[in-house]
Order: C-alpha cells, then structure tokens, then sequence
C-alpha cells in the first residue's frame, strides 16, 4: 500500500509537469499580450515590462474601427447560438424518424447523411458561394452576408454529424417507453418533445459543444459567406484582420486571442461537468 | 391506414429541415462541383462553362506539385493519428488514476481544443519561431537554437506536434468514456489472480475499450487528411524541397493544394477537378479503415 | 503592397459572391446634394494609416471650395477589393476609389473616368502613368514606393563602406565581403536582412530584378510570360542567379524560409545586419523599432550596366474618378488640389509620409528612406515594376518563389537556370 502511494505521488507530480508544460504556450500568450510591441519583438519570454500596457492594447483592440471587436462578438454569439439551437433541435428529430422508420429509405438517408461526412469541404466551398448566388437571384432572398444565410449554412454542413451522434443514442432507448406514451394518448410528434427529447439531454450537450466549439472558431465558412470588412462578420474573421496583414502586431493579436477564447474557457469550466459527462455518455454508444 | 399515413408525415415532417439543408447546402454544391470540374469554370459569375472533358483532371494528374501533397498528407494522417491517438491514451490512462488534481487535468487538457485552427497555428509560429530558440539558447540545446519550422522534416514534426496539442485532449475524452466502462472488478479479479499491469491491459482494457480506437482512429484520420487552418497559419507551405525532379513547397498539405489552384494560381475548374480526386481517395480511405477496424474489433 | 494569401481568397471569393449584395442600385446617379456649394464626393481610401491626414486635408479643402470631401478608409483586416464592390452597391457610390493595378482596372474598367487632360498629368514621370485604358490616363498615382538594399549607415561608416559608392556587383559584392570580414566586431548576425519566407519578397521583388535591368524591359517581360525567351542562354540571367546567391550566402541562410516579414525588418532594425531586402513602407515599422540611425537605398546590382545602379520605383495604388457620378469635376478638382497646391504638397510630404509622384513638390520629406527614393527618382536611377504584370496568378509567389528557395539551398545554376525556364514556359500554357 506504501508503495502504491508513492506510486501515486509520482504519477501525480508527472502529470503536473505534463499539464505545465501543456499550458507553457498560454504562458506566452499571456505576457505578450500584456507587452509594447518593442518589447515582443526583443524579448519574447520574459514578463512584461510594464502590466499596464495591457491597458493600452486593449484600448486599440477596442477601438480598431475596422476589428469592432464588440459588434464582431455580437455576431459570433448570435451564430452560434442560432445554429446550435437549430443543429440541435432538428438533428434530434430527424435522427428520431429516422431510428424509429425501419424503412428502405430511412436506412438509405441515414447513410446519405453520414457518407457525406466525408465530403471535404473544400469540394463544395467554391460552388456553394455561386449556388447561394443563384439562389438569391431566382427567390430574391439574399443568403451571403445574412446570419439566417450562415446559419442555414451551418445545419446543413453541422446536421451529418449530430444525427450520426443521435441515431447512436436514440438506437439505446427502449422502444417501452414510446408505447407507453402512446398508449396514453401522446401523438406521434408529441411523444418526441415530451418523452424522447428530454431523455437526450446528454448526447444534446455533446452535439452542442462540438458543434459550438466548430462554429466559434470556424474561419473558412464565415470568410466565404460573409467576406470580410462587412457589416456582420466573427470573432476569427476580426482577429485575422490583425493577423494576417503585412505586420503581424503579435502583442494585439495576443490580447485580442485572449478576450475571444475567455467567454468560451470560462463557459466550459463552468459547465464542465456536464459536457465531460455528456461527452462520456454521448461518445461512444 | 390512418395511423400509417400520420407516421409518413411525421417521418418527412421531421427530416424536412435538416434535409433540405442538407442538400441546399451539401448536395447540390457538390454536384455542381463535381460538374464543374469537367468544365473551364472561371468563378466569374456571367462568364460562359464550357465543358472540356477531362483536361482539368489530366492536368491535377500531371502536377508534381499536387503529387506530392498527396503522399505528403497520407504521411502526415499517418504520423499524426498514431500521435494523437498515443498520446490521448496516455492521457486518459493518467488521469483515470486516483490523482487528486484529475478534474483539473481533465478539463485542462481539453482546452486547446477551444481554440480555432487558424489563430493557433499563428501562435505557435510565434512559439517556434521566437520563443524555443530563446528557450533553446537559454538551455544550451542545439537543436531548439534554429526554428522548428527552417527545415521540410522539422516544419512537418511542428505540423503534427500542433495538431497533437490541439486534438489530443478531444480524443482523451473519448478514451476516458471508454476506460469508465471497464468494469473494475474484472480488473480487481484479474489482479487477484496474479495478471501483471500489463496484462491486464493489453488482455481487458484494450479489447474493452476497441469502440474507441475505431471512433478515434476515424476522426483523427479524417481530419488529418482535411487539414487546412493550421497549415496556412503555421508554415503556409514552406519551406520548399525537391521531389521528382522539381521544386515544391514541402508541408503543402492537399487542402491547402487545391486552395492554392483555385485562388492564387486562379485555376478554379482544375482546383475543383484536384478536390473532386482528392474526395474519391477520401472515400477509399475511409472505407478501408472502417472495415479493418470492424474487423480488428472483432478479433479482439 | 499587401500581398496575402487570405486576402486573394477574400478577393477572388467575393468576385462570386458579392453581386448578391444588395441588388438594383448597380446603375448608380445618386445625386447627394442639389447645389454646387452642397456638392459631397465620398473618397474610399486604402490606407487606414493616412485617414486622418486625409480628412484634415479635405476639411481644408471644404473651406475653400465649398465642396464636401467625405473619407471612408479600408484597414487593416479589411479587403479593398472586396470592399469596393461593397460599396460600390451600396447605394452611394464613391466618387473616388482606389486601384491597385491593371489588374483592378480589368475589373472597373467601365466605371474609370478619362484623366489625360488633368494639369498634373505632366508632372508626373511617363513611367509611372501606367494605369491606362486604351491610351487614355485613368489613374491618379496616389505615391511611389521604391525598394532595393536599406543600408544601415552606422554600420556602413564602422565598416568603412560608402553606399554612393556602391554601383555595379563587385561593388556590392565587397561591400558584403567587407562587412562580413567585420561581422563578430560590428556584432552582426548576418550582413543582409532576406527572407524567402514571404514569398513576395523573392518571387516579385528580387525577380523583378532580372526582367526590369535590361534595354526595353516591357518587350522582355512579354516575351518572357509568353514562354519566348530561353533563359538559359541569357546572359543576365546568370547576372541575376549571381545576385540571388549573394543575397543568400551573405544573409542568415539556415532561417531564410522562416524569417517573415517582422522578423527581417526587426534583425535590421535592431542592428542585427547592416542590410534589408525591402522598401521605404518599412519605415514605419523602423520607427516602432526605435531606430535612430541613418539609412538609405543601394541598388540590388546584378552587373555592372547602368540598369545595376537603379532601383525599382513604382505605383502600387491610383485613385480613379467614378465616370458615373455627378460630381466628377469636383472629384478632379481635388485630385488637383492634392498635386498642384502647396496644401496638398504638405499633406502628402508631412502629414501622410508618403513620396509623391509629381515633380513639383518642392518639400522635403522626413523620411529616409523617402529622401533616397526622391534622390533616385531625379537622378533617373529607377527601374520599372514589372512584377505587376503576373500578380494575377501570383506566378511570382507560388511559382518563382520556390526555385529561388530551393537555390539558395543547393547552388545548382544549371537547374536554377532551367527551373526559371520551364516555369515561364509552363506559364505561357496555362489556361483560361
């Protein structure tokens, strides 16, 4: 028993030092987000100079008219939250009927669904922005540079996955518990919100961090769909803006990186219970 | 009949919205695409489509450069998901042990995984570039004194050291799902009867925890093979090296190939062609491993 | 003179996709104000930098004239191309926008008023009037930039290397002997700042080189595009191979395809190398350098030619009058106003850093690196830019730019040499 704890003392200063030098690139993150732009080019490891120079980034962060790092958050946030409820709520249900018909064509969209997981996007990155063209052009209803354009964009790249995750879960639920709702006079579809939907509470937080956590950080997708420098545009199509021109102004884009990947950490650590069990319960089923 | 036909409605009245997203979004797109490519599409909208056979595949076919990106990536899906999958293991293994920090460490290896490919693969150019050689001379290390990213097999080590960073907390998660699923008192049996650490887990856990392999194998290798963020924002292609008697850019991965074809060379029809190939090959891919998965799975 | 990837991908995606911004406003009359006092013309600028400048030189020009000048810039992460065709949708057009090239001008080539008969089109050197449709002058040069070899004085002076002096290549190539005899004193990492990393640098910059030193530069470029020419029996191709060996072998060799862009102006910067590969938009990041020393230009000489003792000059951006607007005489009267008054002179020379194209500013800039450009461009020690011609499938950067990486690693002219060879040929064949 001794020996086991020893055993366990060095596991855990191992794993310590594993998990140190796993954060050691939050580490420069950090400093250099809180440093003159001399000082990042000079020295890179070292701590600031000066902490109060963080207060002087953030000021031409904020202020950048063409980041509007406020306005970009907004859009970010209303994105993803748009396309997570609708990834969500309409994955279940299809992932339902498709689970519950045992027909010929249920079992062929099902497997329509999750062969095209495999199409790479870049497939059909270059025609989609013409077919979105065309489409505006024959209903008249504008899709690029619109959120209901990247949200509608988002079930349809988001839904193959979520329904593959959900038709695994639901596959699990006995069949019982349905009859015993019917039976008890529940309709077709309201035994889907009232019994089934609830049950996929775990496998829904599961589908809702993969998905949120793609959609936050996705660059391809909202650059084709809503250009850049427009008047809707994300968190990474605002960073860019900072990264990717001439000068890299490593100590902005360090600070700005900082403030958009915090609501997100500090979402997940307070949530994460749930999604770790979510994603326990929902992986592998 | 009633209730038949009230079950026809529900079943297309729940697969309505996300099937028409679908193929509004996934299907038709890549049927154009697909149409595309055997045509000399420019992008520009009124310009004329002409169909030219296959003389866009017939060029991706004869390009070094396109070749080369292809074994490039097989290599780097390879070496990547033996590295991811490595590493998440041993992860989980950690922090399913009786650690009194192991939430912490749960939560914290996942965190990378928060962070979008693009700006990651910006910061750890910085890191590469700026901060390990400092840390190099600081130490005396050789190695780390010239960037990791100088030399066409060091700038791949960073590619796969990257996407290892960022991935492989995701795929712990898997892992540990799986590793709560041993039942411990087979273990606790098995111990009792006298089977090593190293029995136990070659003998209960991995048969235990096969489902996962094949989960994780198949994302690691699909996403892998559709890398793109973090190659542009790492090493965007650099540096070059030779490969069949020309000169190309050594960590062009084949996204980022057919990428560069359509918008900086502005061959939008041949892009699309190299994507059309580059989804076919895909597709064998995917299948094989699946089947040798199953299959392992079952040996197992 | 932003040259990226994501940008291109921004730019040639919204070709697709922008027309379905907002639809109907294509043709465009929108008459602001009714009177010629009231008249308003909106100028869509580039360059966040000179916003300010900019909008303080239009309030003057208000009080003058009467007429509204309304500035609306494009920074940082934003797209100019993309941007314009935004605009240019949005229901008020500009009345002066900005191209980059011909490039932009095949794109707006039915919205560009004639400027010919402006009065400052004849201060303005023939050479950088290039931006023109069917003979006539469509473009308004908004500044120069020049690039070759920035020279840290300092370092020079310690060395006992005078840059007036430096003309032909066996100049340059003792000056890098001399200077690099003295690294470890002058405490040096390598004589010359270079990169092929940013792939603009070589594959445009350098490259440019070998097309542009030469007696009738625009026919060689053509002909060298349309695969005519056979590289390897041109004489100043082995000229221009000598020059990219130097640079290389004299620079820090084993980073080259690391250093971007940053990291090559701050080795310079800081003193690390007594010389930079780029041109006078460096300053800026000089000056958040803290630098202090005195720079100037040297030709990147590949022979000894008097093409070898000139630098490139050229116009990376223009400002074109909308033919469609009703305000195009006073979008002309301010471009007027920005060439031939001495406001305008003070605005571009002290205000907005910038080296103006016409021959008739008498101010002098603050800037080095400006003054140098100036002193080349009256001396007529200036080269053409003729990498403009085959930036629309950024042959220089995705097919130039690897051969001479792949050089500075190996050293094999004869393969270098039939690299370039087939690059062009297979350039003068491709599609579309």
């Amino acid at each position: 028993m001794q020996l086991r704890r020893l055993f366990l003392i060095l596991l855990e200063c191992l794993t310590a030092i594993l998990f140190l030098l796993y954060f050691a690139p939050f580490y420069i993150v950090v400093v250099n987000g809180f440093k003159s732009r001399f000082e990042v080019l000079t020295d890179v490891l070292g701590l600031p100079h000066d902490w109060n120079q963080v207060v002087i980034n953030f000021n031409s962060i904020i202020n950048n008219p063409n980041l509007r790092f406020l306005s970009s958050t907004v859009s970010s946030v209303i994105i993803t939250v748009g396309s997570l409820t609708v990834i969500a709520l309409f994955s279940a249900m299809a992932a339902w009927v498709l689970v519950r018909t045992k027909t010929r064509v249920s079992r062929w969209l099902f497997m329509l669904y999750v062969a095209a997981m495999v199409i790479p996007f870049q497939v059909v990155m270059l025609p989609l922005v013409s077919w979105m063209r065309i489409i505006h052009e024959v209903t008249g209803i504008p899709m690029l540079r619109t959120y209901h354009g990247l949200i509608f964009a988002y079930l349809g790249f988001g839904c193959s996955l979520s329904i593959f995750l959900y038709h695994g879960f639901i596959k699990g639920i006995p069949l019982e518990l349905e009859q015993a709702a019917v039976v008890d006079g529940c309709s077709r579809a309201g035994v889907f919100f009232r019994i089934i939907f609830p049950i996929l509470k775990p496998i829904t937080v599961t589908v809702l961090v993969l998905n949120g956590i793609w959609i936050w950080n996705d660059f391809l997708l909202p650059l084709l769909m809503l250009g850049t420098g427009n008047r809707i545009q994300t968190i990474p199509l605002a960073i860019n803006g900072f990264v990717g021109s001439f000068v890299k102004q490593w100590e902005l884009i360090m600070l700005a990186l900082l403030l958009a990947i915090l609501p997100v950490v500090v979402l997940y650590l307070f949530a994460q219970k749930y999604i770790i069990k979510g994603m326990v319960e929902g992986s592998i089923k | 009949m009633h209730k038949s036909t009230q079950d026809r409605l529900v079943f297309w009245g729940f697969l309505t919205p996300t099937l028409f997203a679908f193929v509004m979004i996934i299907i038709v797109p890549f049927a154009l695409g697909v149409y595309y490519s055997f045509t000399n599409w420019t992008g520009a909208s009124g310009a004329s489509i002409d169909f030219v056979g296959l003389r866009n595949f017939r060029a991706a076919l004869q390009d070094t450069r396109f070749f080369y990106s292809f074994g490039l990536t097989a290599l780097y899906a390879l070496a990547s998901m033996v590295v991811i999958n490595l590493v998440a293991l041993g992860l989980a293994l950690l922090v399913t042990q009786d650690l009194k920090l192991r939430n912490i460490y749960r939560a914290g290896f996942f965190v990378p995984n928060l962070i979008g490919g693009l700006v990651l693969g910006y910061i750890w150019q910085f890191i590469f570039n700026s901060a390990l050689p400092q840390v190099g001379k600081f130490l005396g290390w050789k190695f780390l004194q010239t960037s990791l990213l100088a030399t066409t097999p060091r700038a791949f080590a960073a590619l796969v050291i990257v996407s290892c960073w960022q991935y492989a907390g995701y795929i712990m998660m898997i892992y540990i799902a799986a590793l709560q699923n041993v039942p411990r008192e087979l273990l606790e049996a098995a111990a009792i009867d006298g089977a090593t650490g190293w029995q136990r887990f070659r003998h209960i856990t991995v048969p235990m925890i096969a489902p996962a392999f094949t989960v994780s194998v198949f994302l690691t290798l699909v996403n892998s093979f559709k890398m793109f963020d973090t190659n542009v924002s790492l090493t965007n292609g650099a540096p070059v090296t030779e490969f069949a008697g020309k000169t190309v850019f050594g960590t062009e991965l084949v996204a980022m190939n057919i990428y560069n074809t359509a918008f900086a060379i502005n061959d939008m029809a041949q892009g699309q062609a190299k994507a059309v190939i580059f989804f076919l090959v895909l597709v064998v891919v995917s299948l094989i491993q699946v089947s040798v998965s199953k299959k392992r799975e079952v040996e197992l | 003179m932003k040259q990226r990837m994501l940008a291109t991908l921004a730019a040639s995606v919204m070709l697709l996709g922008t027309l379905a911004g907002c639809g109907g406003s294509a043709g465009g009359n929108q008459n602001t104000g009714g009177t010629d006092a009231g008249k308003e013309i909106v100028l869509f600028n580039l360059k966040v930098e000179i916003d300010q400048a900019l909008k303080g030189l239009a309030a003057d020009f208000e009080k003058e004239t009467g007429i509204k000048v309304t500035v609306k810039s494009c920074g940082g992460g934003c797209d100019y191309g993309a941007q314009l065709k935004a605009e240019m949708e949005s229901g008020r057009e500009p009345d002066i926008f900005v191209l980059e090239g011909p490039g932009n001008l095949e794109v707006w080539k039915h919205k560009v008023a004639d400027l010919s008969n402006e009065p400052w089109v004849s201060e303005v050197n023939p050479d950088l009037l290039g931006l023109k449709l069917d003979g006539k002058i469509v473009g308004f040069p908004v500044a120069i930039e020049g690039y070759g070899l920035i020279y840290n004085k300092e370092i020079l002076d310690k060395a006992g290397v005078d840059p007036e002096k430096i003309r032909t290549y066996s100049d340059l190539e003792q000056a890098f002997k001399t200077i690099d005899a003295k690294k470890e004193e002058l405490g040096l990492d390598a004589v010359v700042s270079y990169t092929t990393k940013e792939t603009w640098v070589p594959g445009n910059h350098t490259f440019n080189i070998y097309l542009a030193a030469r007696d009738n530069p625009d026919q060689f470029t053509e002909d060298f595009l349309a695969g005519k020419v056979d590289v390897k029996s041109d004489p100043i191709a082995k000229d221009f191979a000598r020059l990219v060996k130097l640079l290389i072998d004299y620079s820090d060799k084993e980073n080259l395809e690391v250093i971007d862009y940053n990291a090559q102006v701050a080795a310079f910067g800081t003193g690390k190398t007594a010389f930079l590969h780029q041109g006078n938009w460096v300053f800026g990041n000089l000056k958040d350098l803290q630098v202090d020393f005195e720079m100037g230009f040297v030709p990147l000489a590949l022979n000894d030619s008097k093409y070898a003792a000139a630098i490139p000059v050229g116009v990376p951006s223009y400002y074109a009058v909308n033919k469609d607007s009703p305000n195009v005489e006073a979008a002309k009267e301010f471009l007027n106003y920005i060439a031939m008054t001495e406001r305008g002179h003070k605005y571009m020379i002290e205000e907005a850093f910038m080296v103006p194209a016409f021959k008739n500013v008498k101010l002098q800039p603050t800037d080095p690196l400006a003054k140098s450009i100036m002193k080349y461009n009256a001396e007529g020690r200036t080269l053409t830019w003729q990498f403009t011609k085959y930036t629309g499938k950024n042959f220089g950067m995705q097919k130039i730019a690897p051969i001479i990486a792949q050089y500075g690693k190996d050293g094999d002219l004869e393969k270098f040499l039939d690299s370039l060879d087939k690059a062009a040929k297979e350039y003068s064949t491709m599609t579309q």
